[in-house]
């Protein structure tokens, strides 16, 4: 009785896959024929190693003789799995499965070949002393680096439901369980479960996807990293993998993970104290400088010097538009040079901040669109902007001046004032997984 | 709903940002130094004199231009108004970091003119006050070759962080403000006077009751700056029948006390140390001999400090603030101790009690 | 976690050196406010002491539980709204000082209307974060405006321009009795610590008493923190000098001068770190008085929603009335109300200090 279901259901099952799969060029029927033994192999092509599906099964299949004997042996292989129902079969084939009937049986077995497997070097994080390898965009490798920072046996790998209800990519969280918070980690596969999106290609998209709402800080982190991994699971923190993608989303987050390099681990405790104090003075610059300048100029000049407040009255003489245009107009081209020069292919991008940079801006100051002492700040906004460790909280940075400048055309000195102190107690406002992003943690007596 | 929301915020912002007082800094003038005279016409009563500096795009130039106007006015800020409207950018006392005020306003008084410059949010109370001698708009007139920034040249001299000199009396605003202001305790100001396009300004002016009653020498001058200030580099030149030799001394101290103890006599006992090295000798001196010289050079100065004070007393003069010393030492009602004092300090006798210690001749013996 | 409570009582003795408490303390200088200042405040450190230590007897409740569960309806409701009221009043006028002196030192062409709407949307977006967050954007802005206020105050202490004679004739009064007004300012600058009232719940045991050293230490701070607002600038403008001021530290920090900085007239950056710090301060004391208001109406588990709609309304109508009154009031009757308002609360804060120690004692006594 069980046995003739399962043998009409197998019919039905090879007609479904014989249905979904007939206009697929790179699917693959094989027929293997053997005295009276007959097994049929159905496979994606593009998705499975064909060498490893010629030395695993195939050969072995004329070696034994025997569909009895062949299914023991496939049964012992590594990567085979149990058939669960049809549409699971649909999926698993998609995946790099593959589906083996035999007289009486369906089995699957994983043959996957992934392309693109190279471990990538560091390059949105990269340090100086620290290791130079990134993530790869395979969950295995990735898993395998890990495991290779982090030799301990609380290290806990869990495989999620797959995200994007059309493209089913894999995700997998990480966590070390002696150390994490059990809701955490109830939290994290609640969020995720929550998920619905067709296509998820990026950790960024199941960032935003989790958040639901409009952000503009991450408090999630975003990282290529495996020490930074290691460092953080270590923490007691959440690791989220996605199929495909060489980035990490590291929960919960908080402000200071955001300000922080690997590299403040690798340096003498001084360095990285100055290293430490470099960077938030960057920030500083970064989101107020253009603001007090247009605060300062324009509203309280009586705050420079004598002869600052003259030399840039001075430069200011052949410009015909306010302070506050002049500031904008600069931080755009800025901008546009930033983002040019990152999406240029590699050899054109210098060419174009040459051009940008250097021709822009002499001829800018010399036509008498910008003043000189304008060109300076737009730079040190620049520069200092890149100092921020972390690429996400920089363009968080940059969007984050633009709102600060407006604040100060409008409102001068004091609406600058207002501003940081806006911005301070948004940022104290954010929660990242109910940890507080904002906070001083002191030794908590 | 939402939207509607962001829509009614933004215009709510927009409305608020319409004038709030933005104004870019090329379309402003500073004013770097402020004078003020007798009017010279009959109705008005003070004229203003502005120093604004010009700023100019040119890095080699940048600032070094200058543009004086002067306008007369019944007040002070008549005559500021009336500036305004001469000028085509706005004006900005931000910056006005020296007043210069005309010994004829000087000889008036000071009490009613210091009201506009305290009363201003945008005047510094650290800016400097200087006597301008024949009168302010000479002074402002003045424009040393060497400047480079319009008024630098008094900025450096007041600011003591160019020259520093004990015989340029520093007198900020508030300073003055509170001397005017406070019994027992009278302003001293520095005179500005031009000399061969630029500027002397070696001696002070003591007030009292707001009116300039004193006018000290150089010499008087740099004693005062010495005791008061406690300045570090002071030239002392101590001359008998025989030698003329200079000091370069260091006044460590200089501490009064007002005894009133025995009623009708009452005494301040000044106890000054001083350090110091020979400078420069007419005579070959040598190092045992420098005894002999501390001696000399005691009685000098305690000669010349008591010479001070007694000119002061006598023109019942206050720069230290031995009155404020004697309401902060005594207890009663304010203005019955004012008046006593005001009776005890012709009474007064100075003791000066002086000790000189030299410590080498220098590099050469 | 007692860093919290200190930073609660610092911030609230920095922040009075700008406002009202010099105002007052100068304005009686020949009048009793040295006295004042001597026996005032010790006498707030021992109100301090039993309110604070009584409260800690109660880890992670706030006032509100406790006079819920200790006394009866008909005195808690009402005392609590009072409570509410006086935190508002007193984050209001920092709030109107501060605009004041926006307008007449920074900015004198924006009119109060723009500074206060500014000011207001901070504030009330502040005003609405968890108790717990308040603490820690006080934190930051303490950790941020303290050392940058420690040099002012440094700068004032070591200028040759400081006379000490002015201030030793201030001194000479000692035997004056106090006024009650000036009392009143000097005792208020010390009040951080009924913040604590809500601030309790955070804490939660982690502090268990206050102890006598730091009783002595915050003797001595508030000692040093009366002496630099009230005398400070008696020893820069004068005896008689000082009188016309209506911010006098303000002005005072305008004879300051900072040779070598990047910025040369210290007021400006008195003024910014001081508006940041008030700001903060508002924040935290409006707090306080939007929860004592809230446990009124949520005293068991309420759905999240409705307090927060509730709290929000609490919020909204508190702007409203800040416009209303804000836009109208002139600094100098601000100035009289805020005298009357630090006389009324001696005898208030005295009242319930004894109450909730009594409240402690008994406690004490059933176990």
């Amino acid at each position: 009785m069980l046995k003739n279901t399962r043998i009409e259901n197998k019919i039905s099952l090879k007609k479904l896959l014989k249905d979904t799969l007939k206009d697929n060029n790179d699917s693959k029927f094989q027929t293997l024929n053997l005295n009276n033994s007959k097994v049929e192999l159905i496979y994606i092509k593009t998705l499975c190693d064909t060498t490893k599906i010629q030395e695993l099964l195939i050969k072995s299949f004329f070696e034994l003789e025997n569909v009895d004997k062949f299914e023991a042996y496939v049964k012992s292989l590594e990567g085979f799995t149990v058939y669960k129902n049809d549409r699971d079969i649909v999926n698993k084939l998609y995946d790099g499965h593959v589906v083996i009937y035999t007289a009486t049986n369906v089995l699957l077995i994983q043959v996957r070949n992934y392309e693109n497997l190279g471990v990538l070097q560091a390059t949105t994080e990269s340090t100086i002393q620290g290791p130079q390898s990134a993530l790869s965009e395979d969950l295995i490798i990735n898993l395998n680096l890990i495991r290779h920072r982090y030799h301990k046996t609380s290290l806990m790998n869990e495989s999620l439901n797959p995200v994007g209800t059309t493209n089913q990519i894999k995700i997998e969280i990480l966590y070390d369980q002696s150390i994490v918070d059990n809701n955490l980690v109830k939290k994290v596969k609640e969020k995720i479960s929550t998920i619905d999106k067709d296509v998820i290609q990026g950790v960024g998209e199941v960032q935003n996807e989790i958040k639901k709402g409009k952000a503009l800080f991450p408090t999630y982190m975003v990282t290529e990293r495996p020490d930074r991994i290691a460092y953080n699971l270590s923490k007691g923190k959440v690791i989220i993998l996605l199929e495909g993608s060489p980035f990490a989303l590291i929960v919960p987050a908080v402000f200071f993970d955001f300000m922080s390099s690997m590299e403040d681990l690798y340096q003498t405790f001084w360095i990285s104290k100055f290293l430490i104090i470099l960077r938030y003075i960057g920030l500083f610059i970064s989101i107020s400088l253009p603001a007090l300048y247009v605060a300062i100029t324009a509203f309280n000049p009586e705050l420079f010097r004598v002869q600052l407040a003259l030399s840039i009255a001075g430069s200011r003489i052949a410009v015909p538009y306010p302070a506050y245009l002049e500031v904008l107009f600069m931080l755009v081209i800025m901008e546009m040079l930033i983002e040019s020069s990152i999406r240029l292919p590699k050899t054109i991008g210098p060419t174009a901040t040459t051009v940008g940079g250097l021709i822009l801006g002499q001829a800018s100051t010399d036509a008498g669109l910008v003043s000189n002492i304008m060109i300076i700040i737009v730079a040190a906004v620049a520069i200092s902007n890149f100092v921020i460790p972390l690429n996400e909280m920089g363009s968080a940075i940059r969007v984050l001046k633009y709102i600060l400048l407006l604040v100060a055309t409008s409102f001068g000195t004091i609406g600058v004032v207002v501003g940081l102190l806006g911005i301070l107690l948004y940022l104290i406002h954010l929660d990242s997984f109910d940890e507080p992003f904002l906070r001083i943690t002191g030794s908590e007596k | 709903m939402k939207h509607k929301v962001l829509f009614l915020f933004i215009g709510f912002f927009l409305i608020l940002t319409g004038c709030n007082g933005y104004k870019d800094i090329d379309k402003r003038f500073f004013v770097v130094e402020m004078g003020l005279d007798h009017a010279t016409q009959k109705d008005n009563k003070y004229a203003v004199t502005l120093k604004l500096a010009i700023a100019s795009a040119d890095t080699e130039t940048m600032g070094s231009e200058s543009y004086i106007v002067i306008k007369e006015g019944k007040t002070i800020s008549e005559a500021v108004k009336k500036l305004k409207a001469n000028v085509d950018k706005e004006l900005d006392f931000g910056h006005t970091k020296v007043i210069i005020i005309g010994e004829e306003i000087a000889k008036e008084g000071l009490i009613d003119v210091m009201d506009w410059f305290d009363r201003r949010r945008d005047i510094q109370q650290i800016s400097y006050i200087g006597i301008g001698k024949p009168n302010a708009q000479k002074i402002i007139d003045v424009k040393p070759k060497f400047e480079r920034i319009p008024g630098n040249f008094l900025f450096l001299i007041f600011g003591n962080t160019g020259t520093e000199s004990p015989s340029i009396t520093l007198q900020y605003l508030f300073d003055l403000r509170r001397r005017l202001t406070e019994n027992g305790l009278d302003p001293i100001i520095p005179v500005v006077e031009p000399s061969q396009e630029s500027f002397a300004v070696d001696h002070a002016s003591i007030f009292y009751n707001g009116k300039l009653a004193l006018e000290l020498s150089e010499e008087e001058t740099v004693l005062y700056n010495a005791l008061e200030r406690e300045y570090p580099k002071v030239q002392l030149q101590i001359e008998n029948e025989e030698e003329i030799f200079n000091i370069s001394s260091k006044v460590l101290n200089a501490k009064y006390k007002i005894d009133t103890t025995n009623g009708s006599s009452p005494s301040i006992d000044f106890e000054i140390e001083i350090e110091g090295s020979i400078e420069e000798t007419t005579e070959q001196i040598k190092e045992d001999n420098l005894p002999k010289y501390e001696k000399l050079a005691r009685e000098s100065v305690k000669e010349r400090i008591e010479k001070l004070l007694t000119k002061f007393q006598e023109e019942r003069v206050d720069p230290f603030g031995f009155g404020l010393r004697y309401r902060a030492t005594n207890i009663g009602d304010e203005e019955e101790k004012w008046q006593k004092w005001l009776s005890l300090y012709p009474e007064v006798t100075f003791k000066v009690n002086v000790k000189v210690k030299l410590f080498g001749t220098g590099v050469i013996q | 976690m007692i860093r919290y409570f200190l930073y609660l009582m610092v911030m609230n003795m920095v922040v009075n050196v700008t406002a009202f408490v010099p105002r007052i303390i100068i304005d009686e200088r020949f009048e009793g406010s040295v006295m004042a200042v001597i026996i005032g405040i010790p006498l707030t450190v021992l109100l301090l002491y039993f309110f604070t230590n009584a409260m800690l007897r109660f880890p992670g409740k706030g006032l509100p539980e406790i006079l819920f569960q200790h006394t009866s309806k008909w005195f808690n409701r009402p005392s609590l709204i009072l409570l509410s009221i006086l935190f508002f009043f007193s984050g209001w006028i920092l709030l109107l000082a501060f605009t004041d002196i926006t307008r007449t030192f920074i900015n004198p062409e924006m009119t109060r209307f723009t500074i206060l709407t500014i000011f207001l949307l901070v504030v009330g977006f502040g005003v609405l974060l968890k108790t717990e967050k308040v603490l820690y954007a006080l934190e930051i802005l303490t950790l941020i405006s303290l050392p940058f206020i420690l040099v002012i105050f440094f700068k004032a202490y070591t200028s040759p321009y400081l006379n000490w004679d002015s201030i030793r004739v201030v001194f000479t009064h000692v035997n004056e009795l106090p006024t009650l007004s000036s009392l009143g300012s000097v005792t208020f600058s010390l009040y951080g610590f009924y913040n604590i009232s809500i601030y309790n719940r955070v804490f939660k045991g982690e502090i268990k008493k206050i102890n006598i050293w730091w009783t002595m230490a915050i003797i001595i701070l508030g000692y040093v923190n009366a002496f630099t607002s009230g005398f400070i600038p008696i020893g820069f403008n004068g005896t008689s000098g000082v009188e016309d001021f209506i911010y006098p530290w303000i002005s005072t920090s305008d004879s300051l001068r900072m040779e070598y900085g990047f910025v040369e007239r210290i007021i400006y950056i008195t003024l910014l770190l001081f508006i940041g710090a008030s700001l903060i301060m508002v924040i935290t004391i409006w707090h306080v008085g939007l929860k004592l208001l809230l446990s009124l109406f949520a005293p068991s588990k309420e759905t999240r929603l409705k307090t927060r709609i509730l709290s929000r309304s609490i919020v909204t109508l508190l702007i409203i009335v800040t416009y209303i009154t804000g836009t109208r009031i002139d600094a100098r009757q601000l100035l009289e109300l805020t005298k009357l308002y630090y006389i009324i609360l001696i005898p208030i804060s005295i009242f319930f200090t004894i109450i909730v120690s009594w409240i402690a004692w008994g406690k004490k006594h059933e176990t």
